[in-house]
C-alpha cells in the first residue's frame, strides 16, 4: 500500500491529464486555426523572393528591414496606424451618446434605432461601400450636394484619400462600438446614478464622475476591437482607398496577390500582428489597472 | 514544404485576403477550372464548358480569380493542385512555369494545336495562348469629336482631367507604362522615360482604376472621357449600351494573351487537355470571339469582317507589340514599388 | 431639518395609478415609516420626495418650500437606496465625500467631516477600501455616510434593512434610530416589515394600492386599526365576522360563526353585519378569567406549535370558528387539550364595514 502523500501527486497528475484530454480538441482548434497560420508567415516571411521565378532559398532579414527602415513603407504603416486611432476615437465619439441613449431609453423607438444601428451589420461589406462610393465619388450625391448648395465649385475630393477610408470604416464599425458600449452602459445600476443625483450631481457631473468612468472597460475593449478591425480591414481601404491610398492591409494583399511576393507580404503581415498584439496586450493591462481600482 | 505552403494559403485567408472560393474536391468526371470572372468566364461557358459537358458528360466547375490569384492558387497546392485547368495572362504564366508549377500538354492529345499561332504556345507547351486582346484607347464618343488616335495624342491637354489609366497592379496600367517608355525613346528594358512621361501625364488622370469594370461605371458618370483600356471590354461596354468606342493607337496596342494551363499533379490530366482541344476548336474561338470581342488564336478562324475590325485579328495580331513576359515578370516587382512612390500618391 | 408634505401626490403609469393623491405631513426630526406590502406605491413616493420622479399631480413641500420640480440635485436630501448604490469605482473615502465635493465643501473640510461621518457609522480606519471588498453590513452603512455627511434637510431610505441577515438587520435597526435621534434629522423610510416600521418610527403610514390607508403612531396603527387591512398588515390579528345582536350598555352582543357569542365595545344597530379584529397576543389560555371578563370559552388546542419566548396555538370554538393565539412558553397546552380561553370586550376591535382585504 502506498502512503497516501505519495499516492496524491500521481492521482493529480491523473486529472490533469484528464483535463488536458477533454480540452485538447478545443486546444488542437485553437492551435490550427489561429496560431499555425501565423507561426507559418514567420518562416516564409525570412525567404528570399527572386522576381519571376519564386521564392528562394536561404533565409533573410531583407523584407523586415525594408518594412522598417524604408520612408514609403514606414509612411504606410503609420498612415494606418493613424487610421485605426481616428475611427477609434470617431466611433467612439459617435457611438457613445448613440449607446448611451439605446441603453438609457425606454421609449418604443429604442428598438427601431437599435436596428438601425445593427442594420448595416445586416448588408454585405461590398454592398455597404459601393453606397459610399456612390456618395462619396467625384460626381456623387455628396459633392452634388455641396456643389447645388454653392459650398463649392469643384468638387470635393472625398475618396481614395484619409477622408474617404475615415468615413467608411467609422461607418462599418460604428455597430461593433455601439453594440459593446450598450452592453456596458445598461450593466450600470440606475441606483448608482440615482444616488450621485441625490448627492448634488446634476446630468453632465453624472456623467463624467460615474457612467463615464464605470464605462471605462467597455470603452476599452470596443476601442480594442474597432482598432484591430480598422487597421485589417481590406475590401474598404482597397475599394475607397483606391491604389493611391495604400494602407498595410492593402499592401500585404498587393505583395501576396499582385506581385506573388510571400515573403514580403508574410514580413508585412507579421509586423502587423506584432502591432495589434501590443496594442491588445496594453488594452487589458489599462483594463485590468482599472479594475484593480475598482 | 508542400504542407507549408498549403497553411499559408490558410494563412492567407486568415489575414483577410481573397483567394476565391474552395473548389470542390473533384468526383469522377469533374473538371475544376480557375478562370477569370465576369464576361470573360460567362463566354467561357457558353462556347467552351457547356459543349463540352454535353459532348463528354463532364461537369466544369469554375473557380473565379485573376491571373495573379490563380497562379497563388497553384503555389499554394503545388503538386496536389485543386485545379485541373488554370487561366493565366502571359507573363503570369511564365512565372508559374519558372516556378515549376505547369505540366507539358501532350501535342498528340490535341488536335486544333498546330492551327494555333506558334507565338501563342509555349515552345515547352507549358501554356497556350486561347484568345488575343489588347491594351488600347477606350474614348466616349459623345464627349469627344476629334478621339486620341495615337498614345501619344493622351497627353493632350484636351484630356486633363478627363482621362482613366489602369494601376500598376492591373494589366493595362503595366501595358500603358511599357508603351510611355517606347514612343519616348525607351522600352521594356529602359522603362525609365515611361515613368517620367506617366508623372507627366498624373493631371489629366481622374482615377487610377484596379477593376476593369470600374470604366465602365467612370464612362457612365461622365467622369472620364477617354481611357486606357481593354479592347474586348470595349466591345462588351458598346453592345450593354455604354457610349464607348475603341482605338487601336497607331504606334501599336499592346498586345495580351491569355493562356491556359495544366497545373503539375493535375487530378484529370487527360480530360483537361480534352477540355483545351474543345477551346481551341474552330467553333469554341469564333463564338468566343463574337462574344467576348477577342481575337482568336486559331489561324483557321474567319470572322465577318464588321467583327475583325473591332479585334485584334490576322495582320492587326501581327502589328501588336507583345512585351517579352521573361522581362515584364522580372521587372514587375521594381515597377510596381516605383509607380507607389511616383504615380500611386 | 425640515417639514416635508405631500399634498394628492399622484404618479401614473398608463393607466394604471401607482400613487393615487397621497397626503402627507411630516415635522421637523420626525422619524415616519411607509409601510405596505410590494407593488403598494411606497418607493415611488419616496422617490417622488427625492425628485427621481416626477409627479402626474400633486406637490411636494420641504421646509414649506414647493419643491415638486426641482431636480434631485437641488433638492439637499440624503437617500439610501435598498442595493446601497455605493460608487465601485471609489473608495469608500471618496463614496463619502462624493456630496461634499459637489457641494464644493474646501479639501480640509472634506478630511475633518468624511471620518467623523465614517465614525457615526462605526467605519473608522474603512477609508481607503473599495465597496466590493466590504460586507452586505458595512456597504450598508458606507451608504447611509454619505447620505448624511452633507447634513441634508431629510433623509430618505429605501428598504434600509431588508438586504441584510436577520442578526445583522436587528443590530442595524438600533444603530439607524439612534443615529436618526442624535442627528435629529427628519427621516422617510420605506419598508414592508410591520415590525421594522412600527419599531423604527414615530409614526406610521400603512400604503395599500397607491393610497395611504392610516397613519399614526405605531401603537394607535397596532390598537386601532383603521381598517381590516390595516389591522391584517399590522400585527398578527385574528378577523371575525359577526351580526350585532343587540347591546348593554356600551357593550354590543353579537353573535360569530357558529353562533358563537361575542361581546365588544362599540356602537351598532341589532342585525348589522360586522367584523371584528382580535390580536393573536389578546387571547389567555388556561388561567381563570377575572370576573366580568367579557367573551369566555372552551376551546380545543387544534395546532400547538412551540416559537422560542412563546407557543403559538390554533384554538377551534364550539361552533368551529378557530383562532390563532400567542402565549408564553411557561404553561405550554398540548395539541387536543381542552382549555379556558378569555379575552375583554376592548380586545375585540369593531371595524368599519368593508370588503376583505386582498393580503
Amino acid at each position: 500500500m502506498p502512503e497516501p502523500g505519495r499516492h496524491s501527486p500521481g492521482v493529480h497528475r491523473r486529472w490533469d491529464l484528464a483535463g488536458l484530454g477533454l480540452l485538447s480538441p478545443l486546444l488542437l482548434l485553437l492551435l490550427f486555426a489561429f496560431l499555425l497560420p501565423i507561426a507559418t508567415l514567420i518562416p516564409t516571411s525570412l525567404r528570399p523572393y527572386i522576381a519571376g521565378t519564386g521564392i528562394g532559398e536561404g533565409l533573410t532579414l531583407e523584407h523586415y528591414v525594408k518594412a522598417l527602415t524604408d520612408g514609403f513603407y514606414l509612411e504606410i504603416i503609420l498612415r494606418t496606424v493613424v487610421l485605426g486611432l481616428v475611427v477609434t476615437l470617431l466611433t467612439l465619439v459617435v457611438g457613445y451618446p448613440l449607446a448611451y441613449v439605446l441603453a438609457r431609453s425606454t421609449s418604443r423607438w429604442r428598438h427601431w434605432l437599435m436596428l438601425l444601428v445593427v442594420f448595416p451589420l445586416l448588408l454585405n461589406l461590398v454592398v455597404r461601400t459601393f453606397g459610399w462610393i456612390a456618395l462619396l465619388a467625384r460626381r456623387g450625391l455628396v459633392n452634388q450636394w455641396l456643389m447645388g448648395l454653392g459650398l463649392t465649385e469643384e468638387p470635393v475630393r472625398l475618396m481614395f484619400n484619409f477622408t474617404g477610408l475615415l468615413i467608411g470604416l467609422t461607418h462599418i464599425f460604428l455597430p461593433f462600438m455601439v453594440l459593446v458600449l450598450v452592453a456596458v452602459i445598461q450593466n450600470i445600476p440606475r441606483e448608482v446614478e440615482d444616488a450621485a443625483r441625490t448627492l448634488g450631481a446634476g446630468f453632465w457631473s453624472v456623467f463624467a464622475r460615474v457612467t463615464l468612468p464605470l464605462s471605462v472597460p467597455g470603452i476599452l475593449s470596443g476601442s480594442i476591437l474597432v482598432f484591430v478591425l480598422t487597421i485589417s480591414a481590406l475590401v474598404t481601404p482597397r475599394l475607397l482607398g483606391g491604389p493611391t491610398y495604400k494602407v498595410m492591409s492593402t499592401l500585404i494583399y498587393e505583395q501576396f496577390l499582385q506581385l506573388l511576393n510571400w515573403p514580403a507580404g508574410s514580413a508585412m503581415a507579421v509586423v502587423m500582428t506584432l502591432i495589434v498584439l501590443a496594442l491588445i496586450l496594453l488594452g487589458t493591462r489599462l483594463a485590468r489597472r482599472w479594475e484593480a481600482r475598482a | 514544404m508542400g504542407r507549408l505552403r498549403y497553411s499559408l494559403a490558410a494563412a492567407a485567408t486568415a489575414a483577410g485576403l481573397f483567394v476565391g472560393s474552395a473548389a470542390l474536391p473533384a468526383r469522377a468526371q469533374e473538371l475544376n477550372v480557375a478562370i477569370f470572372g465576369g464576361t470573360f468566364a460567362d463566354n467561357v461557358r457558353t462556347c467552351v464548358a457547356e459543349p463540352f459537358q454535353r459532348a463528354t458528360g463532364t461537369r466544369v466547375n469554375f473557380v473565379l480569380g485573376n491571373s495573379v490569384q490563380n497562379a497563388a492558387r497553384l503555389r499554394a497546392t503545388r503538386g496536389r493542385p485543386d485545379v485541373d485547368v488554370a487561366y493565366m495572362d502571359l507573363q503570369v504564366a511564365v512565372q508559374a512555369k519558372n516556378e515549376g508549377l505547369l505540366d507539358q500538354v501532350d501535342a498528340a492529345r490535341l488536335s486544333n494545336l498546330p492551327d494555333i499561332y506558334p507565338s501563342a504556345v509555349d515552345p515547352d507547351r507549358r501554356w497556350i495562348g486561347f484568345t488575343y486582346s489588347s491594351t488600347a484607347i477606350a474614348y466616349n464618343p459623345q464627349e469627344l469629336r476629334n478621339p486620341p488616335q495615337s498614345w501619344a495624342d493622351l497627353w493632350s491637354p484636351s484630356l486633363r482631367g478627363k482621362l482613366a489609366i489602369g494601376d500598376i497592379s492591373a494589366t493595362s496600367g503595366q501595358h500603358f507604362l511599357i508603351a510611355a517608355a517606347r514612343i519616348n525613346g525607351g522600352s521594356v528594358e529602359n522603362i525609365d522615360p515611361g515613368f517620367r512621361a506617366i508623372r507627366e501625364l498624373r493631371p489629366h488622370v481622374v482615377t487610377l482604376y484596379t477593376q476593369a469594370d470600374q470604366v465602365v461605371q467612370l464612362i457612365e458618370r461622365g467622369d472620364i472621357a477617354a481611357a486606357v483600356w481593354f479592347s474586348d471590354r470595349v466591345g462588351a461596354a458598346a453592345r450593354s449600351g455604354v457610349p464607348v468606342a475603341v482605338v487601336f493607337p497607331r504606334e501599336g496596342a499592346i498586345g495580351i494573351l491569355p493562356t491556359f494551363s495544366i497545373p503539375v499533379g493535375a487530378r484529370n490530366k487527360a480530360l483537361a487537355e480534352q477540355y483545351m482541344d474543345r477551346a481551341l476548336s474552330p467553333e469554341a474561338q469564333r463564338c468566343f470571339a463574337e462574344r467576348q470581342f477577342a481575337g482568336p488564336t486559331n489561324r483557321r478562324v474567319e470572322l465577318p469582317e464588321e467583327l475583325a475590325r473591332l479585334v485584334p485579328y490576322r495582320e492587326s495580331v501581327e502589328r501588336m507589340y507583345f512585351p517579352p513576359p521573361e522581362v515584364v515578370a522580372r521587372s514587375l516587382p521594381a515597377w510596381t514599388e516605383r509607380w507607389n512612390r511616383e504615380i500611386a500618391r | 431639518m425640515a417639514t416635508v408634505s405631500l399634498r394628492g401626490l399622484t404618479k401614473r403609469y398608463g393607466t394604471a395609478a401607482a400613487v393615487a393623491g397621497v397626503d402627507l405631513s411630516i415635522a421637523e426630526g420626525e422619524m415616519v415609516a411607509l409601510v405596505g406590502p410590494s407593488g403598494c406605491g411606497k418607493t415611488t413616493v419616496l422617490r417622488m420626495i427625492a425628485g427621481l420622479i416626477e409627479p402626474d399631480a400633486g406637490q411636494v413641500l420641504i421646509g414649506g418650500t414647493d419643491v415638486t420640480h426641482a431636480p434631485a440635485h437641488k433638492r439637499n436630501l440624503g437617500l439610501v437606496f435598498q442595493s446601497y448604490a455605493l460608487f465601485p469605482h471609489l473608495s469608500v473615502f471618496e463614496n463619502v465625500a462624493f456630496g461634499l465635493r459637489r457641494r464644493r465643501v474646501p479639501e480640509a473640510e472634506i478630511r475633518r467631516r468624511v471620518p467623523q461621518a465614517l465614525a457615526l457609522v462605526r467605519l473608522e480606519g474603512f477609508e481607503s477600501r473599495f465597496p466590493r471588498q466590504l460586507s452586505g453590513g458595512q456597504q450598508q452603512r458606507v451608504a447611509l455616510a454619505r447620505a448624511v455627511v452633507t447634513e441634508p434637510r431629510v433623509l430618505l431610505l429605501d428598504e434600509p434593512l431588508s438586504n441584510l441577515d436577520a442578526s445583522l438587520r436587528d443590530a442595524m435597526r438600533v444603530e439607524l434610530r439612534r443615529l436618526q435621534q442624535s442627528l435629529g434629522i427628519t427621516t422617510v423610510f420605506v419598508t414592508h416589515d410591520q415590525e421594522e416600521a412600527l419599531t423604527l418610527s414615530d409614526r406610521v403610514a400603512v400604503m395599500r394600492a397607491g393610497r395611504i390607508e392610516q397613519v399614526g403612531a405605531p401603537q394607535e396603527v397596532y390598537e386601532r386599526p383603521a381598517n381590516a387591512f390595516v389591522a391584517g398588515f399590522v400585527g398578527r390579528t385574528n378577523l371575525v365576522d359577526a351580526s350585532v345582536e343587540g347591546a348593554d350598555g356600551a357593550l354590543l352582543r353579537l353573535s360569530g360563526p357558529g353562533g358563537v357569542p361575542l361581546r365588544a365595545r362599540g356602537a351598532a344597530p341589532p342585525g348589522t353585519r360586522v367584523r371584528l379584529a382580535l390580536r393573536h397576543e389578546k387571547i389567555r389560555l388556561g388561567d381563570a378569567p377575572p370576573t366580568g371578563a367579557a367573551n369566555v370559552h372552551t376551546a380545543e388546542v387544534a395546532l400547538a406549535a412551540f416559537a422560542g419566548a412563546q407557543w403559538h396555538y390554533v384554538l377551534r370554538l364550539p361552533g368551529g370558528l378557530e383562532l390563532q393565539a400567542e402565549a408564553p412558553s411557561d404553561a405550554a397546552h398540548p395539541q387536543g387539550a381542552q382549555v379556558t380561553v378569555w379575552w375583554t370586550a376592548e380586545d375585540m376591535i369593531l371595524l368599519p364595514a368593508e370588503a376583505a382585504p386582498d393580503a
